[in-house]
C-alpha cells in the first residue's frame, strides 16, 4: 500500500479492475428476460440478470447498439462470470456474448430455451450453472488498485437549483482530482450539454475532440428539430421546471460542472464504447437517466456518482450507482435511496472542497466493496438505447 | 444562509436560496434589490431591467431570451424566458404550440414517428 489513493478491486485478466464479482445472467433477446430473473432469484446478491427489452426485429443500426451493450456487460470488469440464456431464434447470437466474456478471461456458458425444451428445464440447468458460477467466485481475493484504475461515470438526475450550486460542482471537483491522479471520468446525455458546449470544447485536448463534440451536440439537436417539437416539453423535465430550472441552456451549464473545472476532454464515444483514456470522455447517450447509465456502464465505469437534487432511485445491475444531493430536504425526505448529503456547502457550512473530500472517501470504500443504497435496494435498471421503431 | 446566490459578476439573475415575498430588500452583487413579487425558493429573481429580446444570464453565460420585458426584482421563469435551443417548433409555423394542450408522448418523439395531426405544446 502506497500513499497514493487507492481501494481493494478484483483485478482481471489483461489488467482492468472491477469493484464488484458478479455473476451475469443475460437474455440475448426480450423473449428470455423472465427466465433470466427466475434464474437468479434463488441465488445469492451477487448473481444478477439482465433483463432487456431488445434482442430481435431491429433494425441494423439498433441491433448494432444492443450487441455491443450486452457484449460490454458481459466483457465488464465488475462481472465474474456469464451465462447467457438465448431462445433460440433471435437476432442476437449467444455465442458471440460468451465469447466477448471469455476474451475477457472470464468463465462463460450459455443455454437456449428451445433446445433445454421449455422454461422450468432451462432454469433448472440455468440455477446450477449460476450456482456453480457463484461458488467459483466465493473466495476471489480483492487486490490493492489505485484509483487510477477507476473510470468514474458522471451522472445527474431529477435536478433542481441545488444541483448547479452544490452537489455536480462537489463531484466536479472529484472529477478533476480523479484525472490528476491519471483516473478517467465519463459524461454522457448530449441534450444536456447543450447550451455549455463552449465550455467543454474549451477543454478539448486536441482540436479534432472539440470538433467531433460539437458535432454529436449539433446532430442530437438537429434530430429534436427535424421532429418539429418544442424540446421544453422534455428538457428542462416538469420537475426541473417547478424546481426552479427555466431552460436547456440554464440545465447544460448547472450539469455540465459535474465533469470538473479543469479537466481536459480527450475523447467521444459512442454509446456504450469502450472509455479507454485518462481524462474526460463525453459519450454520446441520450439524457434519460436509466439509457445513460446504462451506456455509460458498457463504456466500462466501474462506478457511477449520480447527483440529485429532487431524489431519484435507479441504480444499474453491474455497478453501484452513488447518489448524492445538495438539497437538505431530499436528503431527508429520500433518505433510503441516498449515499451522500453535501446539503451543507448550500449555507457556505462546507467548502466544495471538503465535500468533495468526503466524496472521494466515500467513491474508494463503495469501490472496495461498501454497498450503495441502490444496492441495498436491489435498484437494478437497465435499458439499452435504441433509435429506430421495432420492425 | 443568504437570501439569493449571484454566480457570475457577469450573470444578470440571482437564485433565491428561500422564498423571496414582494417588498423585501436583499443585498447581492454590491446592489440593493427590491423583490417585486414572490419567488420561491430555488427561482430566480432579476437583478437588473433586462429588455424584451435580451439575454438572461446564469453562470456567467445565456440560459436563453427574455420574452418580455423584466424589471429588477421579478421572477424570471418560463413565463418571460425561453430557450434558444432544440426549437423545433420555431421553424414550422403550422405547429406553433398554443397554451395548454399536451405535447406529444415522449415515446413517440424517441421512436421518431411524426403525427399527421400538428403536435401542439404546453408552453407559449
Amino acid at each position: 500500500m502506497s500513499d497514493r489513493p487507492g481501494f481493494w478491486g478484483f483485478v482481471r485478466p489483461g489488467g482492468r479492475v472491477g469493484v464488484r464479482n458478479h455473476v451475469l445472467v443475460v437474455p440475448t433477446v426480450i423473449c428470455a428476460s423472465v427466465v433470466t430473473e427466475r434464474i437468479a432469484e434463488v441465488l445469492p446478491a451477487s448473481v444478477v440478470a439482465l433483463p432487456h427489452l431488445a434482442g430481435c426485429g431491429q433494425l441494423g443500426p439498433d441491433m448494432h447498439l444492443t450487441h455491443t451493450t450486452l457484449a460490454a456487460y458481459c466483457a465488464h470488469p465488475n462481472v465474474g462470470a456469464v451465462l447467457v440464456v438465448a431462445l433460440g431464434c433471435e437476432q442476437v447470437i449467444a455465442e458471440t456474448l460468451v465469447e466477448a466474456a471469455r476474451a475477457a478471461g472470464k468463465p462463460a456458458e450459455s443455454i437456449a430455451i428451445q433446445t433445454e425444451g421449455g422454461t422450468l428445464r432451462t432454469i433448472g440447468r440455468g440455477r446450477q450453472l449460476a450456482e456453480q458460477f457463484a461458488r467459483e467466485l466465493a473466495d476471489a481475493p480483492r487486490q490493492w488498485c489505485g484509483i487510477e484504475s477507476l473510470v468514474l461515470s458522471l451522472k445527474c438526475g431529477g435536478s433542481d437549483y441545488t444541483s448547479g450550486l452544490a452537489a455536480n460542482p462537489t463531484l466536479g471537483r472529484l472529477a478533476d482530482r480523479l484525472v490528476d491522479h491519471g483516473g478517467a471520468a465519463v459524461l454522457g446525455e448530449i441534450a444536456e450539454i447543450m447550451g455549455a458546449e463552449h465550455v467543454l470544447a474549451a477543454r478539448a485536448s486536441r482540436p479534432e475532440v472539440g470538433k467531433h463534440l460539437l458535432r454529436v451536440i449539433s446532430r442530437v439537436e438537429a434530430e429534436a428539430m427535424a421532429l418539429g417539437l418544442d424540446i421544453r416539453g422534455t428538457q428542462p423535465s416538469p420537475g426541473n421546471i417547478r424546481g426552479g430550472l427555466t431552460t436547456i441552456e440554464e440545465k447544460s451549464l448547472g450539469a455540465t460542472h459535474k465533469g470538473g473545472e479543469r479537466t481536459p476532454v480527450v475523447d467521444v464515444v459512442p454509446y456504450a464504447g469502450r472509455v479507454t483514456r485518462p481524462g474526460l470522455t463525453v459519450m454520446d447517450t441520450p439524457g434519460l437517466d436509466v439509457e445513460s447509465v446504462t451506456g455509460m456502464v458498457g463504456g466500462g465505469a466501474q462506478v457511477v456518482v449520480f447527483t440529485t437534487g429532487l431524489g431519484t432511485p435507479t441504480g444499474n445491475p453491474i455497478a453501484p450507482v452513488i447518489k448524492i444531493t445538495g438539497n437538505a430536504r431530499t436528503a431527508t425526505q429520500m433518505a433510503d435511496n441516498l449515499d451522500l448529503d453535501v446539503s451543507r456547502v448550500m449555507d457556505d457550512s462546507e467548502t466544495l472542497d471538503e465535500a468533495a473530500e468526503r466524496l472521494m472517501s466515500e467513491v474508494l470504500a463503495v469501490s472496495s466493496g461498501k454497498l450503495v443504497a441502490a444496492e441495498v435496494l436491489r435498484h437494478r435498471e437497465f435499458a439499452i438505447h435504441r433509435r429506430n421503431p421495432t420492425i | 444562509m443568504k437570501p439569493a446566490l449571484m454566480i457570475s459578476d457577469r450573470d444578470n439573475v440571482a437564485t433565491a436560496l428561500e422564498t423571496l415575498e414582494p417588498g423585501r430588500s436583499i443585498e447581492i452583487g454590491g446592489r440593493t434589490i427590491v423583490v417585486r413579487e414572490s419567488i420561491p425558493s430555488g427561482h430566480k429573481l432579476a437583478l437588473i431591467a433586462i429588455a424584451e429580446g435580451g439575454a438572461v444570464l446564469k453562470y456567467g453565460s445565456a440560459i436563453g431570451t427574455a420574452t418580455a420585458a423584466i424589471s429588477a426584482g421579478m421572477h424570471v421563469h418560463t413565463h418571460n424566458l425561453a430557450s434558444s435551443r432544440g426549437r423545433g417548433d420555431l421553424e414550422l409555423p403550422s405547429v406553433r404550440p398554443e397554451p395548454g394542450v399536451r405535447l406529444a408522448e415522449p415515446a413517440d418523439e424517441k421512436n421518431g414517428f411524426v403525427r399527421a395531426e400538428p403536435v401542439r405544446g404546453t408552453h407559449e
